[in-house]
């Protein structure tokens, strides 16, 4: 049986009597990044909560380093960073100041373990400006930086480039990258930005409404999904009964655009024109493209974008 | 525990609440001193004085705000969940304000001491002994401190709504104040309200120049120490389980 470096079964947390998230199955491997994909308010935070044991599990287990992982076990916690939600810090304290006492807390005895961890985001050791008055990008790397400062071994981030600028989304990225390839770090992040999870995730994970709807590697992903015909003809809801009925065909979906998006692998572009112009129907556009995240997105979820 | 303890006391650096803090308890005994100089008063008239509003009325607010201070800070700047993802229980973060604010708490006793022999040196039968003046005002701030511990009920249920948390615990410590003013009125004798019985039982420890006048007051605040002592003792041990047992079932 294949060992995860984190792994869950039958993740579920209630608040009251509201689901939050039911039944997660995730499966992390040791050194590749891991985005959770999803709407806001679709349950990212809440599991990584629980992976962290911030939150009670309602039901359902977590393993981590291949042992499961119940109380909040100190030599687990020891190997894991983890920034949740927005940086938390004391504004009244400069970032070597508020790591100062992460690094006391965690009884960091490294003497640059601050110095390193602050240059590493690109955040000056020992600047006299105070958390209050840092922009959100620079409280952003700051809580990076407090996630690293340690040297976990797993890194758990929560929309760790909300609010960085474009050069700062870059340089975190190429950063994660380093840190999951040169590193061996493994990085579960979640996002609801897909263009960086496409540019970032080893591995993906969709979830939606609390439930994991597809965990797999982007790669294969990419493959399963590489191309779909887009119809454009009208009337549709005639379109729609021949692509069914004459051709056949059942993995299809309708778009907003009133445009047929054809999933189907068989299907092909010649014979679908050849069959409507038989049956009388004008094909405005035909054309094989290629499925994005956010397309599969959106048909993984009945039709719901990722904003 | 020793440096979550010392990280709790950083955290303090530079904070508004924590440095008007300061300043009161720099500030405000001041004023008794500058009073009974000045209408020269007897020595005993000063530790009175400054046992009455030092020990409390200032030290209870010390101690109330500053804990609440170092709860609410946690909450606003979402810095809890830092501590717990490093794995430190949330009843030794718990632990360590109270030891936080108990320090702030030591400060001024260590301050009011300095104001009450500085005070001294002006006024009628001054007895130059910094320990005992120290110790008079230690024991009735620790009985007072006691006494006030109900406040970090408060404290913890309504960390996360500041405002509202600020007024309770003020209102709290000024009615406690209130009532030990009046103690002679509004049948104050009959109630066993723990801050009255810290007064009650701690009113002795002050009189160090007897005079019949005193004996007087002996005769009316009277309370049987080994009781009042059970009475404060308890009230801390059931606030700070109840306490303790709320901040440990809220999650962040």
């Amino acid at each position: 049986m294949e060992s995860y470096i984190i792994e869950t079964k039958g993740l579920t947390k209630y608040y009251g009597d509201n689901p939050a998230v039911k039944n997660i199955d995730l499966h992390v491997n040791k050194g590749e990044i891991y985005g959770l994909l999803g709407r806001n308010g679709a349950g990212k935070t809440t599991i990584m909560k629980m992976l962290v044991r911030l939150t009670s599990v309602t039901q359902g287990t977590i393993s981590m380093f291949g042992e499961p992982f119940i109380g909040n076990e100190k030599r687990f916690l020891n190997r894991i960073g983890v920034m949740i939600e927005t940086p938390g810090f004391y504004p009244n304290l400069t970032a070597t100041e508020n790591l100062e006492i992460l690094a006391s807390l965690r009884g960091i005895i490294k003497r640059n373990a601050v110095a390193e961890s602050l240059e590493r985001v690109g955040l000056p050791y020992k600047d006299k400006k105070l958390f209050s008055e840092f922009s959100l990008g620079m409280k952003q790397r700051l809580g990076i930086a407090a996630a690293m400062i340690h040297d976990p071994e797993i890194l758990i981030l929560d929309e760790p480039i909300n609010g960085l600028d474009p050069i700062g989304v870059a340089e975190t990225r190429d950063f994660l990258k380093e840190l999951s390839q040169d590193y061996g770090k493994t990085i579960l992040l979640s996002s609801h930005i897909l263009s960086e999870m496409e540019l970032l995730a080893d591995s993906i994970g969709i979830i939606h409404g609390g439930v994991l709807l597809e965990e797999c590697f982007y790669k294969k992903l990419k493959e399963k999904n590489a191309q779909y015909i887009l119809l454009k003809a009208e009337p549709i809801q005639r379109v729609v009964n021949i692509i069914e009925k004459i051709l056949k065909i059942k993995n299809y979906r309708v778009s907003e655009e009133n445009t047929i998006l054809i999933y189907d692998k068989e299907a092909q572009t010649q014979n679908i024109v050849k069959v409507l112009a038989g049956e009388g129907i004008f094909v405005e556009a035909i054309d094989k493209k290629e499925d994005s995240l956010e397309d599969y997105f959106r048909r993984l979820t009945g039709g719901e974008g990722i904003a | 525990m020793l440096k979550i303890y010392w990280n709790e006391l950083k955290k303090m650096k530079r904070k508004k609440v924590t440095m008007t803090l300061f300043a009161i308890g720099f500030l405000l005994p001041a004023f008794s001193v500058l009073l009974c100089v000045h209408s020269h008063y007897r020595f005993r008239n000063l530790v009175g004085m400054n046992e009455m509003f030092g020990s409390f009325l200032l030290v209870p607010f010390l101690f109330s705000v500053q804990l609440l201070s170092l709860f609410e800070m946690e909450e606003q700047n979402q810095t809890l969940k830092n501590i717990l993802i490093i794995g430190i229980p949330k009843e030794k973060i718990f632990l360590s304000k109270l030891l936080a604010s108990l320090t702030i708490v030591l400060l001024f006793i260590a301050v009011n001491t300095i104001y009450t022999m500085i005070g001294g040196l002006f006024l009628k039968n001054y007895t130059a002994d910094f320990l005992l003046i120290f110790e008079k005002l230690f024991m009735t701030s620790a009985a007072a401190v006691g006494a006030t511990f109900p406040v970090t009920v408060l404290i913890v249920l309504l960390r996360k709504k500041n405002l509202v948390a600020m007024i309770s615990v003020n209102c709290f410590v000024l009615l406690e104040f209130l009532l030990v003013w009046q103690l002679s009125m509004f049948h104050c004798l009959g109630l066993h309200l723990p801050i009255l019985i810290a007064y009650r039982i701690t009113y002795p420890i002050g009189i160090f120049d007897y005079t019949e006048n005193l004996q007087l007051g002996l005769d009316t605040l009277y309370y049987p120490a080994d009781k009042g002592i059970l009475i404060l003792v308890f009230t801390v041990m059931i606030s700070f389980a109840v306490s303790m047992w709320i901040y440990r079932s809220q999650e962040i």
